[in-house]
């Protein structure tokens, strides 16, 4: 088993760098001169190229990747060109505004999603199942900024239940942690009914229902378990995701998280902002995904007798 | 010997086992009417539209300068410039199909084949190609496609490149899955004993027997790729005035909701019933192609 976790931190560790590189070449080709953005548009020449210079531009690509990479390391995501702040402390500010935003669509995702994933299963084929199934699917058809749109109308406008936008308190947090989770759900739901129905295909079920187990308790303590493993690892992928920042929702909503700092930075091309952004949603996936691996290891039984 | 013997049912009426099949599967019906309506719309635009998307119209504002609610002369109302929002959408199903389709084609084209590559040479190859997949899909979708447009500039070809160019990796990884499962079966044993070559064992013989899961997916992928263009146009990185995306309307549409609330309305639920459309067909082309369904 040990070995299986190494394997699977040298793996990550490994797309880590990978990362790394895309992001450095795709940081590298966002058209723009640096040296002129911080120096203004009257600068001359010898300034620029002072400020080239300083910045380490004129050295070849392959020198500039290592130095960066050296950097990064050690923790230094370089300074803003337009905020002239270190990097590394604006994305952790930005981080924590979006930290509760990803928690809560999480939250709100499962608290939606598994509930009615395991109604389906249970009335598989029925008039409710096509209902809340058929549901689902028109949910995973939604723009996320467009549900925004339509639930900021109807509970924060027409009805003014909740603030327009911005992330300044609890109340402000619900639509759209809401509006990620309603189409986020739909995911949950549809992989819990077909892991159910395949768990309620198998031979222990149909023991436990021969054994005369009521079924209630077959469904909560046989099929629920272990239909929920792919739906833990799901759970664990999705997180990672959620915690890079999801400019629409910010964009839609207002709120000055992750996302708005990587899409600001992105239109004003400043390049270390992006940088940083990129990475930190890059890291996070790769983190819970390898955090993942390992939980699986323990929750799947099945496993543990390699 | 009758032909109802070799082709079973074919002594029924055409009508009946139309009708018995739609009922089997009324999602892939309904996904492919929808598919077909969307697509006939974007073909012939310039005949369905009312009017060219960019006129604004003098008598489409109010006397005080806010548009015109649905109703009247423009079907559904009128945009802050008094464009007819109608036409504005029909122009606008072109650019989502176009943008949509050709986006899964060419994350298709870059996912299957890195997909067969990997998973039929397995070893150092395919833990290469799965690594980069790997690393590409950790990307956050929107921060990568935005960065690509942002480098080759915001124009609607540039859009479906990034989208493409952003979205291959569940291509590939589900590709390679396909191949392992096959890449066992007797017939293609057969192929490798009598010699043939790698390119013609991979594209004549694997490729066409795992088909039918790329195909569901790659319907999926349209409707995704279809928000997601939606998505970008909405930032602003996408479509640019004065051509309509769906996207772009929905964002002018934010401005003016207080007041205009069709403007965002209208071309988001027609955004809906398109993506449905695709996803409704590509779970109908999955029911069909599950063994467990081949019931003649």
């Amino acid at each position: 088993m040990l070995s299986y976790i190494m394997r699977r931190i040298i793996g990550a560790m490994v797309v880590l760098l990978l990362t790394s590189v895309i992001a450095f070449a795709m940081a590298y080709l966002v058209p723009s001169d640096p040296a002129r953005m911080i120096a203004g548009v009257h600068a001359s020449a010898t300034t620029l190229a002072e400020i080239r210079h300083n910045l380490g531009l004129d050295k070849p690509v392959p020198v500039q990747y290592v130095d960066f990479l050296g950097r990064l390391l050690r923790g230094d995501l370089g300074t803003s060109y337009i905020y002239d702040r270190p990097v590394a402390s604006l994305v952790r500010e930005k981080f924590l505004a979006t930290l509760p935003l990803a928690v809560g669509a999480w939250l709100a995702e499962l608290i939606i999603g598994i509930p009615l994933g395991i109604y389906t299963a249970r009335r598989a084929r029925k008039k409710s199942d096509y209902l809340v199934s058929g549901a689902a699917l028109v949910g995973l058809s939604l723009p996320v900024f467009w549900l925004g749109l339509i639930l900021l109308y109807g509970l924060g406008f027409k009805l003014p239940i909740f603030p327009l936008g911005g992330n300044n308190g609890f109340m402000s947090l619900i639509l759209p942690s809401l509006t990620i989770g309603i189409v986020g759900a739909a995911y949950y739901t549809r992989l819990l009914k077909s892991s159910m129905l395949e768990v309620m295909g198998n031979d222990y079920v149909r023991t436990a229902r021969a054994k005369g187990a009521g079924e209630r308790r077959v469904i909560w303590r046989h099929v629920v378990p272990n239909a929920l493993i792919p739906v833990v690892t799901y759970a664990g992928i999705d997180i990672g995701i959620l915690m890079g920042g999801l400019i629409m929702t910010e964009a839609t909503f207002n709120w000055n998280g992750v996302g708005m700092l990587g899409y600001e930075a992105l239109q004003q091309s400043d390049i270390p902002v992006i940088m940083g952004t990129v990475l930190l949603a890059a890291v996070a996936v790769v983190l819970f995904n390898l955090l993942v691996d390992i939980v699986y290891v323990f929750i799947d039984p099945r496993i543990r007798y390699d | 010997m009758a032909l109802s013997a070799v082709i079973p049912g074919s002594d029924k009426p055409l009508a009946g086992r139309v009708w018995k099949s739609i009922r089997k599967f009324p999602m892939l019906y309904l996904g492919g009417a929808i598919i077909l309506l969307l697509s006939l719309t974007a073909i012939f635009a310039p005949w369905v539209a009312h009017y060219p998307y960019a006129t604004q119209f003098k008598n489409g504002l109010t006397a005080s300068g806010t548009p015109l609610s649905p109703g009247g002369q423009f079907a559904w109302g009128t945009d802050d410039l008094g464009r007819d929002v109608f036409s504005r959408v029909v122009y606008g199903a072109q650019v989502s199909i176009v943008v949509g389709v050709l986006s899964t084609l060419i994350s298709l084209l870059i996912g299957t084949t890195l997909g067969l590559v990997s998973g039929y040479f397995g070893g150092f190859i395919d833990t290469v190609i799965m690594r980069i997949t790997d690393a590409v899909l950790a990307f956050p979708y929107v921060l990568f496609a935005m960065a690509l447009v942002a480098v080759l500039g915001p124009s609607e070809r540039n859009v479906l490149l990034a989208i493409g160019i952003v979205s291959w990796g569940t291509m590939a990884r589900v590709v390679r899955g396909q191949v392992l499962a096959v890449k066992e079966f007797e017939y293609v044993q057969a192929e490798k004993a009598i010699g043939a070559s790698t390119f013609r064992i991979l594209f004549s013989v694997i490729l066409p027997n795992i088909m039918g899961p790329v195909i569901v997916l790659a319907a999926i992928a349209v409707g995704t790729n279809m928000l997601m263009e939606a998505g970008l146009s909405f930032l602003g990185i996408g479509v640019q005035e004065p051509v309509p995306s769906w996207g772009n309307m929905i964002s002018e549409g934010m401005q003016a909701f207080q007041y205009a609330p069709w403007l965002f309305l209208v071309p988001g639920l027609a955004l809906v019933v398109a993506v449905l459309g695709f996803n409704l067909f590509g779970d109908g082309l999955r029911d069909i192609l599950d063994p467990r369904n081949t019931s003649r």
